[in-house]
């Protein structure tokens, strides 16, 4: 048998408020993990633009020069810029990372604590994005040490 | 002792009713087919029987809640959105208890107006409201609270354009 229960109204209405607090730091989490995989991926990026513009200079056996003469100042202004892009992801990685851990903990914990409705998606997102951040963070801290 | 087996059929995810027998909650578990279930046991003879339905925007603090939570999702980024349709549950049943009872409930789809649920069960019953309800002071509230972020989100933006242009 189920257990008949009285709630009261203004206890119903603060558990409410913290299943909508759930939801906005699970939406929060989202958006601070992309910002993680940012600081990792635009490392990634300015090696890779990196590779291309050398690839493109062995393809054109170096005539790349003479079909664009710019393409030094290009090249080096792409890696420039891509390059500042990377150290401010990297600068704040572990701030990113430290709100992304926070985030998506007390959405877990606020979300499960609701009785009422299982929050499943949510729930299973904001776990995996706990062990993304995670991840994220060994990465790096491997990648400093080293 | 008599027992109450009651069955919620056709109920959306993300409207979930509260079910009062006698004026207590009753907590219903979802079964494998969607639907949710749940066993009362009493002594009457007649129970009462509700189906009501909680919104957000129609407690006593809503005012508080709404201005915490857009100040904690980042004036409002990250918030999900309230309930826009604002449609609430108002069921009223006296239900003629036997030893053993099962109820059906069956949801219609949600709607302004209208019926909310159809009873099957071989149980006498007595209705005495059932309906959709638009509330309209949840709904009053829904668009102030709109417009009140609209005008957030213009003052901000002017702000920050203010102040963008002072760095430049």
């Amino acid at each position: 048998m189920q257990p008949q229960t009285t709630t009261s109204p203004l206890k119903q209405d603060f558990m409410n408020f913290l299943i909508r607090l759930g939801k906005i730091f699970s939406n929060m989490s989202i958006v601070l993990v992309l910002l993680c995989l940012c600081g990792i991926f635009s490392f990634a990026g300015t090696a890779i633009v990196i590779i291309i513009c050398v690839f493109i200079i062995i393809i054109t056996v170096g005539t790349i020069f003479l079909i664009n003469p710019n393409f030094f100042s290009l090249f080096t202004n792409i890696v420039e810029v891509t390059g500042g892009i990377s150290t401010f992801f990297l600068e704040n990685f572990y701030i990113f990372a430290g709100l992304t851990i926070a985030t998506s903990i007390l959405s877990l914990i606020l979300l499960v604590l609701d009785r009422r409705t299982k929050h499943v998606a949510r729930i299973v997102l904001s776990s995996v994005v706990l062990a993304v951040a995670l991840i994220c963070l060994i990465v790096i801290a491997v990648g400093v040490a080293g | 002792m008599k027992t109450l087996k009651l069955k919620l059929i056709g109920i959306n995810s993300k409207i979930i009713p509260n079910i009062l027998i006698d004026g207590k909650m009753v907590k219903c578990k979802k079964n494998e087919f969607g639907s949710y279930e749940t066993t009362v046991e009493t002594e009457k003879d007649v129970v009462e029987f509700a189906i009501t339905r909680d919104l957000e925007l129609k407690s006593k603090l809503w005012w508080l809640y709404a201005f915490l939570s857009f100040i904690v999702s980042v004036f409002g980024i990250f918030e999900p959105f309230y309930d826009r349709k604002c449609i609430t549950i108002d069921c009223l049943f006296k239900l003629k208890l036997n030893e053993l009872n099962e109820v059906n409930v069956k949801f219609h789809p949600f709607a302004n107006e209208g019926k909310a649920v159809e009873l099957e069960t071989p149980n006498e019953y007595e209705e005495i409201k059932n309906g959709y309800l638009l509330d309209k002071t949840a709904k009053k509230r829904w668009i102030a609270l709109l417009i009140i972020k609209i005008i957030v989100w213009i003052g901000l933006g002017i702000l920050a354009g203010f102040l963008i242009s002072k760095l430049i």
